[in-house]
């Protein structure tokens, strides 16, 4: 991620300069520095490539159109985020109702036919992209199975790696709830990554110690 | 240090934040507990397999899109629509109260909804008018209330449970 280490405050204040340049340089960086964290999060909540896409359109242009009365009760990147979850919820929900009409096609069709890319390893080989998707949808049957709210939560500490703080941030509760809401997760999930582990030989070392967590 | 022990401070000692001295006791417990053993492997997992899962970048035609929308915004984008629907639960019976009075003193052929969306903040309650001035375009149910933040009592009833 080039544009990721900005500051959101620096973004912040090209996007609400007044100029209009600077203004639509603001808001292309605060895109290009959060798109994949909104599209990442809404693929994996709806399952489905194209309406994550979707997800991520409706986010940035709500997030333009109200950026102005944005106060800062909470930070930028959260506000946004909560605004990209609640996005793909709905559409999650409205999707769930349509499937008995449409069926729809699995993860792996899905995510060779319209162009969204892995972040992280573009470039690598053929093999290994296929690996990684096999990877991916065998995740992705086992998220699930996890109602939202603890799909949600393990989303964002383990696979964005947010703090307790951020992610009570975004979901605007309590530290003590999402801590709560991750031991719930973790023992629901108790037992069903074992297997991805090993199968993708994601295990360094055979004696797990708390602090490689 | 026991089973209840460990469960009671798990996610803390996951990050390694829980005190020297009680993360002693527990990594004590644990290895002579098989059952809090096999716990904490497997949130090892859950730690490993998440970090793990790719990161996906959006089409260019999203941004394309986004740019589109935002040059252009006689397009009306869909969430106004539902933040409307979301709106009038909240708003209900003191929106009609308010329509039929300015119904009654202005001209019949008065805009409605703009009378409703500037007076009837007055009739809220704060937390309505919160709800109301939220940046949250979902804020009527906010993610809190989507997720189930609000009732704090967490039972052992998830939904669709893992197996
Ligand atoms: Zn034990």
């Amino acid at each position: 991620m080039s544009a990721g280490s900005e500051p959101d405050h620096e973004l912040l204040s090209l996007w609400l300069s007044g100029d209009s340049k600077k203004s639509e340089q603001g808001f292309t960086r605060a895109y290009h520095k959060y798109q994949a964290r909104i599209m990442s999060l809404a693929l994996r909540i709806t399952g489905d490539h194209s309406a994550a896409g979707d997800v991520v359109q409706e986010t940035f242009i709500t997030v333009f159109e109200k950026i102005h009365g944005f106060r800062g009760q909470s930070l930028f990147s959260s506000w946004l985020t909560r605004i990209g979850i609640n996005f793909a919820l709905e559409r999650k929900r409205k999707d769930s109702r349509l499937v008995g009409f449409f069926p729809k096609g699995t993860e792996d069709e899905e995510s060779t036919a319209d162009g969204s890319e892995i972040e992280d390893l573009r470039g690598s080989s053929p093999e290994q992209q296929s690996v990684d998707r096999e990877f991916e949808a065998a995740v992705q049957s086992i998220i699930q199975r996890l109602s939202d709210k603890y799909k949600v939560v393990v989303l964002l500490r383990y696979m964005e790696e947010l703090s307790y703080e951020e992610v009570a941030d975004v979901l605007q509760c309590s530290v003590g709830t999402v801590k709560s809401r991750l031991n719930r997760a973790h023992k629901m999930l108790e037992g069903t990554l074992g297997p991805v582990v090993e199968k993708f030989g994601l295990r360094s070392q055979p004696t797990t110690s708390a602090n490689e967590l | 240090m026991n089973c209840k022990t460990l469960k009671l401070h798990f996610v803390d000692f996951l990050d390694g934040s829980v005190k020297p001295s009680l993360k002693e006791g527990l990594e004590q417990h644990i290895s002579s507990c098989p059952k809090c053993r096999q716990s904490v492997a497997s949130a090892a997992d859950v730690s490993t397999v998440f970090r793990r899962l790719p990161r996906h970048s959006a089409p260019p035609q999203v941004f394309q899109q986004i740019q589109k929308r935002i040059s252009n915004p006689r397009t009306a984008p869909p969430y106004k629509l539902q933040l409307r629907r979301l709106l009038v639960p909240v708003a209900g019976a003191a929106a009609l109260i308010l329509a039929l009075v300015s119904l009654e003193i202005s001209s019949p052929n008065a805009p409605v909804r703009e009378v409703v969306f500037i007076d009837i903040d007055r009739d809220l309650n704060s937390h309505q008018k919160e709800l109301l001035n939220s940046m949250d375009p979902f804020a009527t149910i906010s993610a809190a209330d989507l997720l189930g933040f609000t009732e704090e009592n967490e039972r052992d009833t998830p939904t669709d449970k893992g197996k």
